[in-house]
């Protein structure tokens, strides 16, 4: 199996199984469309991810390297959260910041299983749950006054058609 | 590149709270909200204001919202009629029409089917399944067009019926919190017991949702009882 040497923004380099490293749309495009040959010794730079989560992602695609494509967006997308795997739940039990930067390197590196289950993980944090609940999860200053939230509580008058 | 690392080491700090949606892109945390049942999407929307916002931008967040309150408000009339009407036991054509299937169409479209488990149902006085139409969705959820079905269910098939896709379409989360088995009107509810073992910690909002749907169906259940006399 071909290896390609992916460089994360603090430096290190890690070298991964071309089809693995494949599972990033971002990562395939630039091998196919900047011509970057497999066989050489070139260093793919990913200036966006840190060394630490890089090297969570990898851990995530090598598992996940058999996996069917995941199916095209529509709007009938199911809406459960219930269906993460055990091994996905187990990976996903990081502390609130590693799991901010692994929704933020899913999207750069556009790998959609991973961003998929990482989403699912903070909506899980979210049903359920009262406003006040949320805000302690998420340290959350209300910003509403009492009569306001209130309004808004009764309401809803955001969701409608204007 | 500066501003995002040393924003990186600010988060490093490990049991860090994090406010998602309020910090990410607002595609992603569009994409989060967007996998809320209605009922969390509504209490999500009163968190802040930048929450709230977030919502308001999302137009597919937005009808989700407005059907389920549509559905709740068409709930709340509902109830109301069916409370004269179990008094005469005696309705009119009319009546039964105007209530019951869609006010349970409109709960089950909002709610999110397409989530697995669904209660048993039966009636207690027979044993038997009663004779009752049931809204039944195979397909997904989707905003304003769902592909519905109805089915007849029989009598005497007793077997096929204890597993119905009735109300009990709703999602699984909101199952969750149910107490094992409900008895309203001669009907019988019971939650699986591979669900109820999950039972989360916040319930109260969950459990109005099984609530009016429970409630919706008890008034399906006395226009079909009328019906049949």
């Amino acid at each position: 199996m071909p290896n390609i040497k992916l460089q994360s923004s603090d430096g290190e380099v890690f070298e991964v199984d071309v089809d693995i490293a494949k599972c990033s749309v971002t990562i395939k495009t630039m091998l196919e469309d900047l011509g970057m040959d497999e066989d050489e010794e070139e260093v793919v730079p990913l200036p966006n991810v840190n060394s630490a989560i890089l090297r969570k992602v990898i851990q995530w695609a090598t598992y996940h390297k058999d996996d069917p494509p995941p199916p095209e967006d529509d709007e009938n997308k199911d809406k459960r959260t219930d269906d993460i795997s055990s091994w996905d739940a187990d990976f996903l039990k990081v502390d609130q910041g590693t799991l901010y930067e692994l929704i933020l390197a899913a999207n750069y590196l556009d790998i959609k299983g991973l961003l998929e289950v990482t989403c699912k993980t903070v909506a899980n944090m979210i049903k359920g749950k009262t406003p006040e609940e949320v805000r302690k999860t998420f340290n959350i200053k209300n910003d509403f006054s009492p009569s306001e939230e209130e309004q808004v509580r009764k309401e809803n008058e955001w969701c409608e058609e204007k | 590149m500066k501003p995002f690392k040393s924003f990186f080491r600010t988060i490093r700090s490990p049991e860090r709270k994090l406010d998602f949606i309020s910090k990410l892109p607002l595609e992603m945390s569009q994409l989060i909200l967007r996998k809320l049942d209605p009922e969390s999407l509504l209490r999500a929307a009163q968190v802040s204001r930048r929450w709230m916002n977030i919502c308001r931008s999302d137009r597919r967040l937005k009808i989700t919202a407005r059907q389920y309150k549509k559905a709740k408000e068409n709930f709340a009339e509902s109830q109301r009629t069916s409370t004269s009407l179990s008094c005469t036991r005696n309705a009119d054509a009319n009546v039964r029409k105007n209530i019951g299937y869609c006010d349970l169409l409109d709960y089950v479209q909002c709610v999110g089917i397409n989530q697995v488990q669904t209660p048993y149902i039966w009636d207690m006085k027979s044993g038997a399944p009663n004779f009752l139409e049931c809204q039944h969705s195979s397909s997904g959820i989707d905003s304003g067009n769902m592909n519905v079905k109805r089915r007849r269910v029989s009598k005497t098939s007793c077997e096929e019926t204890t597993e119905v896709d009735f109300i009990a379409k709703l999602p699984l989360e909101n199952l969750c919190c149910a107490p094992q088995e409900y008895r309203i009107n001669g009907w019988k509810f019971v939650v699986p017991t591979n669900i109820s073992g999950e039972v989360r910690e916040t319930t109260y909002s969950l459990w109005t949702s099984v609530q009016i749907a429970l409630e919706v169906s008890r008034t399906t259940y006395i226009s079909t009882t009328n019906a049949d006399q």
